[in-house]
């Protein structure tokens, strides 16, 4: 019964496919037939029949970039999206409905790509379109914080984007000055707590010990040199994790926050 | 003659980590003839032992530098003979001396080696409350990146 099934609906897509070729013959577009194709996730099946408009000259080049730009992005792949997209920019920003859908998973995309979409967006498109202006805001927000206040945006995003306000304001040389004073204590500024208490205890610990040796042994001993030398790295690595991590919090909270708006606006589908 | 004590004992110590090393090779020759070949069809699911390789210099002028050469010996020791007997579970995706491999070859000796100490001071079971929730793969461990601030 199951490959019945099966040979069923192979029967009724093969039907379907060649009712929307030969519509698609007439130079008009099959917007349902797409979408069944990513609904069911028919992910060679949607190349094959976009190829096969390409090869029989079926419609204008435009409407072929215009066909892959949404099936890149379907299928999550930025930047061969991108590179159709600009081909296709004209018909593209007429489909106000992927639009949105684009920005939201922009979100998502590398720093460079993100850029390359937000910054190609028309302002009256974007002034148009209530959603599409909103999402832009997170990506602009997102890039200055300190020009937004947590309040204009959805409650759930709220939390994120004040964390990420915060690690904006931190600076590298109040970090690096801490943790040369007190191991760890330019994490405890960086709100790492947990690292701070382990930092601390591992400088304890070794320092400690190249204390003990050098008052037992004296400088010139090869155990109390091999002992200084590890609470050298210690301490060093101590200073340059901190120097680096001022910068690198400040990417995770801003990809975090990021995040957590794509799959807030996520619920947007597009209807034909 | 004198003989310090320190040399004797780690000697016999290292003597003992070589002898335990090849046993270990040895039970894992055994296995992948024995078992692996008759019950497992596709070999390439099964992880076999593989000797971890040395630290590949990105310019061959690098090759007359000792630095190098001390650096790269002393994480293939690690990875080849200590790590081996450890058996420890990492809870980043790239293990430390891995990752200082990797980043010795990207910063340079002074600042890799500090990027990968670092992380090695960083892993302890508090750390995983440090990062965002994007950082965690499927598997539950921390994606991390050498330099998050030019790839991500």
């Amino acid at each position: 019964m199951l490959l019945m099934k099966e040979y069923q609906n192979n029967y009724y897509l093969v039907i379907f496919i060649f009712l929307n070729l030969f519509i698609g013959s007439s130079q008009t577009s099959s917007y349902t037939f797409e979408q069944y194709l990513i609904n069911q996730r028919l992910k060679t099946d949607h190349w094959t029949y976009i190829h096969f408009l390409e090869k029989n000259h079926l419609t204008t080049e435009d409407t072929i970039h215009f066909y892959k730009a949404r099936y890149y992005l379907n299928y999550d792949e930025d930047t061969l999206f991108l590179k159709h997209y600009f081909k296709s920019k004209q018909l593209f920003q007429k489909d106000s409905c992927h639009l949105i859908k684009a920005s939201i998973s922009a979100l998502r995309w590398s720093k460079k790509s993100q850029e390359q979409w937000f910054l190609s967006l028309d302002t009256d498109l974007v002034c148009k379109e209530f959603k599409l202006k909103e999402i832009n805001k997170i990506w602009w927000s997102g890039n200055k914080p300190l020009n937004f206040s947590a309040e204009e945006f959805p409650y759930p995003l709220q939390k994120d984007f004040l964390v990420l306000q915060k690690s904006v304001k931190k600076k590298k040389w109040k970090s690096v000055l801490l943790s040369v004073v007190v191991p760890g204590l330019g994490q405890y500024y960086l709100g790492q707590k947990q690292t701070f208490y382990i930092i601390l205890l591992q400088h304890l610990l070794v320092g400690g010990m190249a204390a003990e040796s050098i008052y037992r042994l004296g400088y010139k001993n090869i155990y109390s040199i091999f002992t200084i030398g590890v609470f050298g790295t210690f301490y060093f690595s101590n200073i340059y994790g901190a120097y680096k991590e001022t910068d690198q919090i400040k990417v995770r909270y801003k990809k975090q926050f990021y995040i957590d708006a794509a799959n807030y606006y996520n619920f947007y589908n597009c209807q034909y | 003659m004198k003989v310090p004590i320190w040399f004797i004992i780690w000697t016999v110590i290292i003597c003992f980590d070589v002898i335990a090393q090849g046993d270990n090779v040895f039970e894992k020759l055994v296995v992948t003839n024995n078992i692996i070949d008759k019950h497992f069809e596709d070999k390439k699911q099964v992880i076999l032992y593989k000797r971890r390789s040395l630290l590949k210099p990105d310019k061959k002028i690098k090759i007359l530098n000792p630095i190098y050469w001390v650096s790269a010996g002393l994480i293939y020791l690690y990875q080849n003979v200590i790590s081996e007997q450890i058996q420890s579970d990492c809870i980043y995706n790239v293990s430390c001396s891995e990752y200082m491999k990797q980043s010795i070859k990207q910063l340079g000796f002074i600042e890799g080696a500090m990027n990968g100490w670092y992380q090695f001071i960083n892993c302890h079971g508090w750390a995983p409350g440090v990062y965002p929730e994007y950082k965690f793969l499927p598997n539950g461990k921390i994606n991390n990146v050498i330099d998050e601030r030019i790839s991500e």
